[in-house]
């Protein structure tokens, strides 16, 4: 079988091309997405959003307000607010940041008189999740000004009278209104601030629990487009069987004292080599790029690239037996690991998934692969923690593999 | 001598359809035994039952006395198959496909080192060893396929149709390839369609067509089944049944394919001669526009055999 597995790996070595693709991908992808999503601040949980704010009602109280209170907190954490002038546009344009947040002229005034008023968010076109954030946030801050206006419009007409009034407000005509506005908050608290947004950090919880932390978007996609590579690398070699049925080099094989059980069990073999050298190269650059900044259990991680490899050789094995021809082999093959990577985490987060796809992608073996090195990776599980996802993927393989080397044999055993 | 392959009443059904419809023979060490017929006849599917691909619908096959049928792992050991298509992976270089060959084979170390070394001189690529067999010509690429299928030194060597679509100077190099096998004491079964090869190489030759070995024997006795004389290949304006009922009256002349306008006869050696031939039919009113003599060929056999060309 060595001599079956060493050919083929020679010949992998010889026409590099494919290999250099299946490597390429994930890192074009993880670079690719990476860098839409906002990539990594080498260690905070989420990446800061420039945003750029224009305030075009210079004297306006409310804007203002927003101008001095938007950054402040826990805002600050998260997003980078710089005051521009007319030249924001011209920054936008450049792609300085991730949005721009524009606060029209008598912006207050036509609060405080209830007037239609418009705050305008340029995004930049060249990202994709930061600026919708910032779209998001920005209109949670336009219901609360609607809502605000609508429930304290007479409250918010005295205050303008006072700020307006050169002469300082009498203490009690104060007092009056706030208690006034203070007694219609308390009326409608819980309608008006639910919590519409929670933003959990567990950050501080697990670095108590030993957390290799160091989140990277990049890395994160890149164990998953990985994941995804390496059921191709499965692909690639037992698809493998076909191109020799048609070149002549398989019946030359069955020429020999060979079984067709042995040139189905050298290529499953290759596959998971392959696979985990693969699965190698990628994580060693994903550490010297800096996408994976942590200690991994290594022994942890081959094994799991072993099992994956071999439930993806099994998986694809078991297709390729069911078909004819080497073209419905690839329209399968393709359709399946496209299918399974949509569903099992190799495309999008799980978590960012509905609920029954969430269900759906527990029967895919990407979910127990992207699965176990995520918590490898970013939770700093060890071998033990994620065993039940090898055992998993090793019977998948186990099952998948025997079925499919039944039926490559009943097929080929006449292969003229 | 011994035989080294026995095929006895050999047959192979595709659904409906008859690929190899019951041949018989042997061969004998050191022999050359050819197999000649068009393409379809029936002498690939032939050898895949013969080297264990296919499973014969009926009959036996016997290498050194070993059943293919019973015992196919020691069969396979002892052939050496050279296949119609060049399989060889064109990423690695001759002496990677060769030391490939030979470790599917077991073997390994010096051993091997020196047997690849020995192939690429006899198939003349020692100076293109290390090359990746993409850049090779396709004459090159043939010679390559019949080392593959030597490595191990087999005993019987199975080739089917090796000088397919090469130039005559890579052919002329592939037939010399072969005596040598066979002067080096090992046996050859070779399939062709080309008849100047199988005159030339085999030391006994079957025809086949339809899957049924139509003769077998030497070239020599294949050719007296036609008769011994010459050839007369008449062209012209005329009917098959007159030309068929001219034959008739002409001594020492014998039909061997009569068609409207084209008609092939045999000129018997111990008859009056072509000139008497020739005047007896134009005596009963032939004309002719183009007239041929000539010794027959196995080709001329195989038209009688078959009714057809061997390359049509």
């Amino acid at each position: 079988m060595w001599v079956l597995i060493r050919k083929d790996l020679l010949r992998r070595w010889r026409s590099p091309l494919s290999t250099i693709v299946m490597i390429i991908f994930p890192l074009f992808m993880s670079l690719a997405i990476g860098s839409i999503s906002g990539g990594s601040d080498g260690g905070s949980e989420f990446p800061r959003i420039k945003v750029l704010l224009q305030n075009n009602d210079k004297d306006g109280f409310l804007s203002n307000a927003i101008m001095g209170s938007a950054g402040q907190g826990e805002g600050q954490e998260y997003l980078e607010l710089v005051e521009v002038g007319d030249e924001g546009t011209e920054l936008m344009n450049e792609g300085k940041a991730s949005a721009m947040i524009v606060l029209p002229e008598n912006f207050t005034t036509k609060v405080f008189n209830r007037e239609p008023v418009e705050i305008l968010v340029v995004r930049n076109p060249a990202e994709g999740i930061k600026p919708e954030i910032v779209v998001q946030g920005a209109d949670v801050v336009a219901t609360y000004l609607d809502q605000g206006a609508r429930l304290l419009g007479e409250e918010l007409g005295i205050i303008q009278v006072m700020m307006e009034s050169e002469s300082i407000p009498a203490s009690a005509k104060v007092g009056a209104v706030a208690a006034g506005i203070t007694t219609k908050i308390n009326g409608v608290e819980k309608y008006l601030f639910p919590p519409l947004v929670e933003i959990g950090s567990v950050k501080e919880d697990d670095e108590e629990e030993g957390s290799s932390g160091g989140f990277s978007v990049f890395g994160y996609i890149l164990i998953m487009t990985t994941v995804m590579a390496m059921m191709f690398v499965a692909t690639r070699s037992m698809g493998d069987i076909f191109e020799e049925q048609n070149n002549g080099m398989l019946k030359r094989q069955l020429s020999t004292p060979m079984g067709i059980g042995m040139i189905v069990g050298a290529k499953t073999v290759f596959g998971v080599v392959f696979g985990v050298i693969v699965l190698m190269i990628l994580g060693i650059i994903g550490f010297v790029l800096g996408w994976i900044s942590q200690p991994v259990d290594l022994l942890a991680a081959v094994l799991l690239g072993i099992s994956f490899s071999l439930a993806a050789c099994g998986f694809l094995a078991l297709i390729l037996s069911l078909v004819k021809t080497e073209k419905q082999a690839g329209i399968m093959g393709w359709l399946v690991i496209m299918g399974m990577s949509a569903i099992g985490g190799s495309m999008m987060p799980i978590h960012n998934m509905p609920a029954p796809l969430q269900a759906a992608a527990r029967y895919t073996i990407n979910f127990w692969a992207v699965d176990g090195y995520t918590r490898l990776v970013y939770s700093g599980e060890g071998l033990s923690d994620i065993m039940g996802n090898i055992v998993r993927l090793l019977i998948i393989g186990a099952v998948t593999i025997t079925v499919a080397q039944a039926l490559l044999v009943r097929r080929f055993r006449e292969v003229s | 001598m011994s035989a080294v392959l026995e095929v006895k009443s050999l047959r192979k059904e595709f659904g409906d359809l008859t690929a190899v419809d019951g041949i018989s023979f042997d061969i004998q060490e050191g022999e050359i035994f050819g197999f000649l017929g068009p393409n379809g006849a029936g002498k690939t599917t032939s050898i895949s039952m013969i080297c264990g691909l296919l499973k014969p619908t009926a009959g036996e096959v016997f290498v050194e006395g070993v059943s293919i049928l019973k015992n196919p792992r020691e069969v396979k050991k002892r052939l050496g198959v050279v296949p119609q298509e060049v399989a060889i992976y064109e990423e690695l270089s001759a002496r990677e496909n060769l030391s490939f060959w030979g470790g599917i084979f077991g073997m390994g170390g010096s051993k091997l080192r020196s047997r690849v070394d020995e192939l690429l001189e006899q198939v003349g690529l020692e100076d293109r060893a290390k090359e990746p067999t993409k850049n090779f010509s396709g004459g090159m690429k043939r010679r390559l396929n019949l080392a593959l299928g030597l490595v191990h030194d087999p005993k019987l060597i199975l080739l089917d149709e090796p000088t397919v679509g090469i130039d005559p100077q890579a052919r002329h190099n592939i037939l010399d390839v072969v005596k040598a096998i066979v002067a080096g004491g090992r046996t050859v079964l070779y399939t062709t369609h080309y008849l100047e090869e199988a005159e030339d190489l085999c030391d006994r030759l079957a025809i086949i067509d339809h899957g049924k070995i139509l003769s077998q024997g030497t070239v020599g006795e294949l050719k007296t089944q036609l008769g011994e004389g010459s050839l007369l290949t008449v062209q012209g304006d005329f009917q098959a049944a007159t030309l068929s009922k001219a034959v008739t009256g002409v001594d020492g002349l014998m039909p061997i394919e009569i068609d409207d306008k084209r008609a092939m006869l045999l000129v018997s050696r111990d008859g009056p001669g072509v000139s008497h031939s020739l005047e007896g039919l134009f005596s009963q009113g032939l004309t002719f526009d183009d007239i041929t003599i000539k010794e027959p060929n196995l080709e001329d056999l195989f038209l009688k055999l078959t009714g057809r060309e061997l390359r049509n």
